[in-house]
């Protein structure tokens, strides 16, 4: 795909202060099996562009899937934008500053999901459902396998012109086991930038999953309430996802005077073993991309330094007007969306401590891993382990039935009291905002400690 | 696309034998305001088509794409698709007659970007009249659409769509506490100034109800109250993957082997109505070309029936019950469309009469990330209310509620007469339960 003629063309005499054209093409291949049979099978091709145009700070937009005729594309979105920006006149276009490139970005490839035969997708699934379903007490199974590659071309008035193309390999296994109208289920969700492999060797997790929700008929339900928590890495990376990251994004913030207020840079939010990070810039995970979706080059941008607020992840457009630098986190999930501030790789550095540590002295707590799912609604974030296991002087003890676990931006960090040493990385999340859903992030983090943290009854 | 369409089922059923080709095309226009002010205005065109198949060892080959150029790729991709496929459990189904039901009004095209803009405007003029401090964000939109469906056993059969939606949310920020409220709702025809009023006079009751922040009970014996909107978000997730076809026949539903027995408290009557007029996802038939119909997932406490499409029918024995749906990049899966349940004996405004001390569950966060399967609910509260002596006093926080959908409706104390609408795709009354778990931080 070479669209720079045809880029450059259409934006030649726009009429808009800013303008931008993306184009795409993606490829993708999906296997679901439900139960012991394979339910579908599935390649889709898609084709399609975006236009955006700035006049005057208000922004018009259109996507489209036929590219034909991309200069009245260019001036449908600036027309609309200039209509809105009649009514809104104490508004100006306001953009960071990001010097022009011209690039051409090849794909992260370990080990291509598209050199693999269906037949060879189709057995390697085939085997890990003969797992699920040769132990005792499992009723159903579900595995969710797919690859995509997704080519952008994106160009804008400023001169810039940048292909891309990331290839994502993405797995989830979950296991069903059933008494009477008692249903449990337990599994896991990987993913991976540009490698098979990830599917590969998953023998012993997926025994694992379904040895795990047969045991869960058995476990016992917590009460709810505040309790001592350690998460293990996959869950404290969806923790620091939940609890920081979404506030971290400036288009909350940029906007809005309150929030900014209580989000001042120097502003203190837990202990000095308190660490965070975000960044595309960190290669080959699934959050990670040489250049955003504006075009604007990946970067890894500190946001928690010893407990401190120290940064947060911008567009161009909050970026100039919270005159902080540009941080290269405008995503769209597709063309048929606008990029928006969003998170890429999000972590918890580490700390000092051992796992041992964190247990040491925990005399009623709860141990949970792995996840179900999070979410953010300003100060508050709920998230929900997959698994979870009692605490008991020191010890990591019998399985109860997973939680969610529910904090406050300004009390649960204050309450993260220990940080190991021992991160780990997670990849098989997708993110959610503004209607744009799963975008590809990756996590990772040690194992976290926080005190008084509440959690739901099961 | 007619002349591609055509050409492609042609060409796959005379490779493949049977055939079925799914094609839509739509639009859509939105103005969104962020801050208290217009911000964005755009629109989205999009068409793809779909190709299924069954080849001549029973096997499903699916794909779909949105590239013209691809569409001719469909018939030999599917064919190879096929040989790893899903055994088809169905035959393609013939030409029916189809129930007639209002699925698209003109006022909607009529409304134009001025119009959503005023109306917006106006929207947010109403709230900061009264929360002066507030901060609002709203999106109006239009869109209108066209499918078709034609298969190699003679169903060829169009519809189109159009449907308006306004949606709105409101911020507040008083110290470290951030209140956020949001209400909308989705029509198949225009939205006028008395469905935005509606939406700004509940917005507002919200608001009000918010302006102090309580201390939340904890325990299992309090009586907690469901809003139309808590309702939904709370109970119909758990419940309806019970009725969900995929889950029947893979054996993971709770609902298996219990079809006609008891199992809710009897003033719980819920239905799928898809022939409900003039909602926006009102269908005279699924995206399998099935009739659509009403079903009764629950009448009277008594479990009815499952929702099934071509496919998980055929699996478990039964026929489809018109609900299989889908995207453009997907195979049918079974889906419902409009959910009502009935009213009870209590008067809407008597629901909070007697309750010395409750909760009200209006917005959920983190809904669906419990064991949905097993009837688990688990959410915390994003805009709760306590009720002490009849009236609510204020907003709850940091309040987790959780439980299981076969015991707490099961322990239902009052419904309410009028079924109100949810996000227009719902119809639901207030439902007043005891043996919901509520865990506070306080």
């Amino acid at each position: 795909m070479n669209y720079q003629a045809q880029i450059e063309d259409a934006l030649n005499g726009h009429s808009a202060d800013y303008c931008e054209i993306r184009l795409e093409e993606s490829d993708s291949t999906r296997l679901t099996y439900r139960g012991r049979t394979l339910d579908d099978i599935n390649m889709t091709s898609g084709k399609g562009g975006a236009v955006r145009a700035c006049v005057s700070g208000s922004w018009g937009f259109a996507s489209f899937n036929d590219i034909a005729d991309l200069k009245s594309r260019v001036r449908d979105a600036t027309d609309q934008a200039r209509s809105l920006a009649s009514g809104n006149k104490d508004e100006t276009t306001m953009l960071a500053e990001v010097e022009p490139h011209v690039d051409i970005v090849e794909p992260v490839i370990v080990k291509d999901p598209r050199e693999i035969t269906l037949q060879e997708k189709t057995k390697l699934a085939d085997h890990y459902n003969d797992i699920v379903w040769t132990q005792p007490g499992t009723v159903s199974s579900d595995i969710i396998y797919g690859d995509n590659s997704r080519k952008v071309a994106f160009g804008n008035s400023d001169g810039t012109y940048v292909e891309q193309e990331v290839i994502h390999v993405i797995c989830r296994i979950s296991a069903q086991a059933r008494e009477g109208s008692d249903v449990q289920q337990a599994g896991f969700s990987i993913g991976a930038l540009g490698d098979y492999g990830v599917f590969e060797d998953l023998d012993d997790q997926v025994e694992q999953a379904a040895k795990r929700a047969v045991g869960l008929l058995k476990a016992e339900p917590l009460t709810g309430g505040q309790r001592t928590v350690i998460l293990d890495p996959v869950l404290a990376g969806v923790f620091v996802h939940e609890a920081f990251g979404h506030l971290s994004e400036a288009d909350n913030v940029y906007e809005n005077d309150k929030l900014k207020e209580l989000m001042y840079m120097g502003r203190k939010f837990g202990g000095k073993h308190l660490n965070f990070t975000d960044g595309a810039a960190q290669p080959g995970m699934r959050g990670s991309y040489k250049y955003d979706d504006e075009g604007t080059p990946a970067a890894l941008t500190p946001l928690v330094r010893d407990g401190i607020l120290v940064g947060r992840l911008h567009s161009r457009e909050t970026a100039a007007k919270t005159d902080e630098a540009p941080t290269g986190n405008a995503r769209a999930i597709s063309y048929r969306f606008p990029p928006i501030v969003r998170m890429t790789n999000t972590f918890i550095e580490n700390g000092d401590a051992t796992f041992d540590d964190l247990l040491e002295g925990v005399e009623d707590g709860v141990y949970v891993k792995n996840w179900y799912g999070g979410m953010t609604q300003h100060e508050m974030f709920t998230f929900s382990s997959g698994e979870a296991y009692m605490i008991r002087d020191g010890q990591v003890q019998e399985a109860v039935r997973p939680v969610m676990l529910s904090g406050n931006l300004f009390e649960t960090l204050e309450n993260v009291d220990a940080v190991a040493n021992d991160r780990g990385f997670n990849q098989g999340g997708g993110c959610g905002k503004g209607g744009q859903m799963p975008l590809p992030v990756g996590t990772g983090s040690p194992h976290i400690r926080i005190r008084n943290c509440l959690i739901s009854g099961a | 696309m007619t002349n591609q369409y055509e050409h492609l089922l042609d060409l796959a059923t005379a490779t493949h034998g049977n055939a079925e080709v799914f094609a839509v095309a739509s639009e859509h226009q939105h103005v969104e305001f962020e801050a208290n002010r217009p911000k964005n205005i755009g629109q989205r065109q999009s068409s793809g088509i779909a190709l299924r198949i069954i080849n001549k060892d029973g096997r499903i080959g699916f794909s779909s794409t949105s590239d013209n150029d691809k569409i001719d790729e469909l018939v030999e991709r599917t064919g190879t698709l096929a040989e790893y496929g899903a055994e088809a459990k169905f035959q393609f189904p013939e030409a029916s007659d189809y129930p007639d039901v209002a699925t698209s009004d003109d006022s909607a095209a009529n409304v134009s970007d001025g119009d959503m803009l005023a109306f917006g405007r106006s929207a947010i003029d109403a709230v900061l009249s009264e929360f002066p401090e507030a901060l609002c964000s709203a999106d109006f939109s239009k869109s209108s659409g066209e499918q078709r469906l034609r298969n190699s056993n003679g169903v060829d059969a169009e519809h189109s769509r159009t449907s308006c939606s306004f949606y709105m949310g409101v911020e507040l920020i008083r110290g470290t506490d951030m209140l956020s409220v949001w209400d909308g709702t989705v029509l198949t025809g225009a939205i006028g100034e008395p469905n935005v009023d509606h939406i700004v006079s509940r917005l507002l009751t919200k608001l009000r109800n918010s302006e102090n922040i309580v201390d939340a009970p904890s325990g299992k014996d309090i009586p907690v109250l469901f809003s139309p909107v808590g309702f939904n978000g709370t109970f119909l997730p758990p419940l309806l993957s019970g009725f969900n076809g995929k889950n029947v026949a893979s054996g993971s539903s709770p609902l298996i082997d219990r079809w006609g027995e008891k199992l809710l408290d009897e003033g719980i009557s819920i239905s799928d109505d898809p022939l409900h007029p003039m909602t926006p996802v009102a269908r005279p038939m699924d995206d399998e070309g099935i009739p659509s119909r009403r079903l009764d997932f629950v009448r009277n406490g008594v479990t009815g029936e499952p929702f099934l499409d071509l496919q998980t029918a055929g699996e478990i024995g039964e026929s489809s019950t018109g609900c299989g749906m889908r995207s453009i990049a997907s195979t049918p899966s079974p889906s419902t469309s409009f959910i009502t349940m009935s009213g009870g004996e209590t008067p809407n405004d008597a629901m909070f009469d007697g309750i010395k001390q409750g909760i009200v569950v209006e917005q959920l966060l983190g809904a669906g990330q419990g064991n949905e399967l097993g009837g688990d609910f688990r959410a915390n509260l994003s805009l709760g209310f306590l009720i002490k002596d009849g009236e609510i006093i204020g907003r709850v926080k940091d309040t987790m509620i959780s439980g299981n959908v076969y015991e707490t409706l099961n322990n239902v104390e009052a419904i309410s007469k009028d079924p109100e609408s949810v996000w227009g795709t719902r119809s639901l009354p207030w439902v007043r339960t005891r043996g919901v778990e509520v865990s506070t931080s306080s």
